[in-house]
């Protein structure tokens, strides 16, 4: 194995991270507001509550 | 060997269409919970404790490596019906039988120690932090997560030069069967982006939907591989050219799958430029990398291929094949040009 396999294998490793994350943070992140957008009041329920 | 700049450009335009069909699942569930005005945080549902069997037997042996028993079973129907001819030799037996081995006791273990060490010291507090999800919507997530990620990761592999050499070893193989399912080199099998991803959400509550689209999927791409066509009757009869139809776009066949390991593309059937799909064909109806003929091929493996030892296949770049002018030689060419197929030209 030479240096230029060793940069190969980076390389390769850094597309694989990249496909990895790129789908992750999507879904995790979608996930994570989708929950966060549905938890906030209401404004329906605001108006009930309020004066 | 540089990238063509229009391959480059179809990459781009299809890796960001990808972006919105990631995104697609979760916005559908958000509608839907918006709608039905939903909270299923509030009740999550519990992630299931696997139950303990203190006397070991071999019904559950069985059951719980069903894959590998299915693999065997259907790769003895092969050999009976004589499907493996002299070209599975003897160096093609030990690639084969090593790609199948080495993945359940080498890999399993450092994808066990990932998800049980690394995953609890990168996300510390994220432990079932996805639990909420309802059932159906987790198994349409992770069949885009999982399937569209593959897609990916195999089609670059495809399509950009220096990554080809890392998946060569799969498609060497001048047969298809159960024998060659498996087969891989072990750094591409190593680095599956789709096995991380999955573990990451396996981690983060999603284990139920992932145990339900593994089974599925495991089903389909091992029979894709299979030489024995499932999808043969489907074309046979008339009436179900309909069925055929929207079976061929949704899901990976014998018949798109073996296109995919053909040693030629320029007859109308092979198709080893595109058909990149696993489970889903769908990706390839989607990006314009497939092609349905409803026909098999009649040669399989890379028309250059001269048998590189099994463990330079299955570990290279470590070992260099001694295979003069091989890809996977110490000096060979990053990708070497197909020679000019014969038989095409005849039919043209």
């Amino acid at each position: 194995m030479t240096w230029q396999d060793f940069f190969l294998l980076v390389k390769k490793i850094a597309v694989g991270v990249a496909i990895t994350l790129i789908p992750l943070f999507i879904l995790v992140g979608g996930l994570r507001l989708t929950r966060q957008f549905l938890s906030a009041p209401h404004p329906t329920q605001n108006k009930g509550t309020g004066q | 060997m540089k990238m063509d700049p229009a391959v480059r450009q179809r990459i781009i335009r299809n890796a960001l269409l990808s972006l919105l069909l990631y995104a697609l699942p979760v916005l559908l569930m958000f509608a839907s919970l918006y709608l039905t005005n939903s909270h299923p945080w509030e009740n999550p549902a519990v992630p299931p404790v696997a139950e303990s069997h203190p006397h070991s037997t071999l019904v559950h042996v069985l059951l719980e490596n069903w894959l590998v028993v299915f693999i065997f079973a259907l790769g003895l129907l092969e050999f009976a019906i004589g499907m493996y001819d002299e070209r599975w030799n003897g160096n093609e037996k030990m690639l084969d039988i090593a790609s199948l081995a080495l993945p359940k006791f080498i890999l399993a273990p450092f994808y066990a120690w990932f998800s049980l060490t690394v995953l609890p010291f990168l996300f510390p507090h994220q432990k079932n932090e996805l639990a909420w999800i309802p059932f159906l919507w987790a198994v349409v997530i992770i069949c885009v997560a999982d399937d569209l990620t593959q897609y990916w990761y195999h089609r670059l592999h495809h399509e950009i030069p220096w990554l080809w050499r890392f998946h060569r070893t799969h498609h060497s193989a001048p047969y298809m069967g159960m024998a060659m399912a498996n087969r891989q080199n072990v750094i591409y099998t190593l680095f599956f982006s789709q096995t991380y991803l999955i573990a990451i959400l396996v981690y983060f509550g999603l284990g139920a939907a992932v145990v339900a689209v593994q089974v599925v999927k495991s089903l389909i791409t091992t029979l894709v591989h299979s030489s024995l066509p499932w999808d043969r009757f489907l074309y046979k009869h008339r009436a179900l050219h309909p069925v055929a139809w929207v079976v061929e776009r949704v899901i990976s066949t014998p018949a798109t799958h073996h296109a995919h390991h053909a040693a030629t593309t320029n007859d109308g059937i092979g198709y080893y430029k595109g058909n990149f799909g696993n489970m889903f064909f769908l990706w390839d109806v989607i990006f314009g990398t497939g092609l349905i003929s409803r026909e098999y091929p009649d040669t399989y493996g890379i028309s250059h291929y001269r048998e590189d030892q099994w463990y330079t296949q299955l570990f290279w770049p470590i070992f260099k094949s001694k295979v003069p002018g091989s890809e996977l030689s110490k000096d060979g060419p990053i990708v070497k040009a197909e020679p000019e197929d014969r038989r095409s030209k005849l039919r043209a």
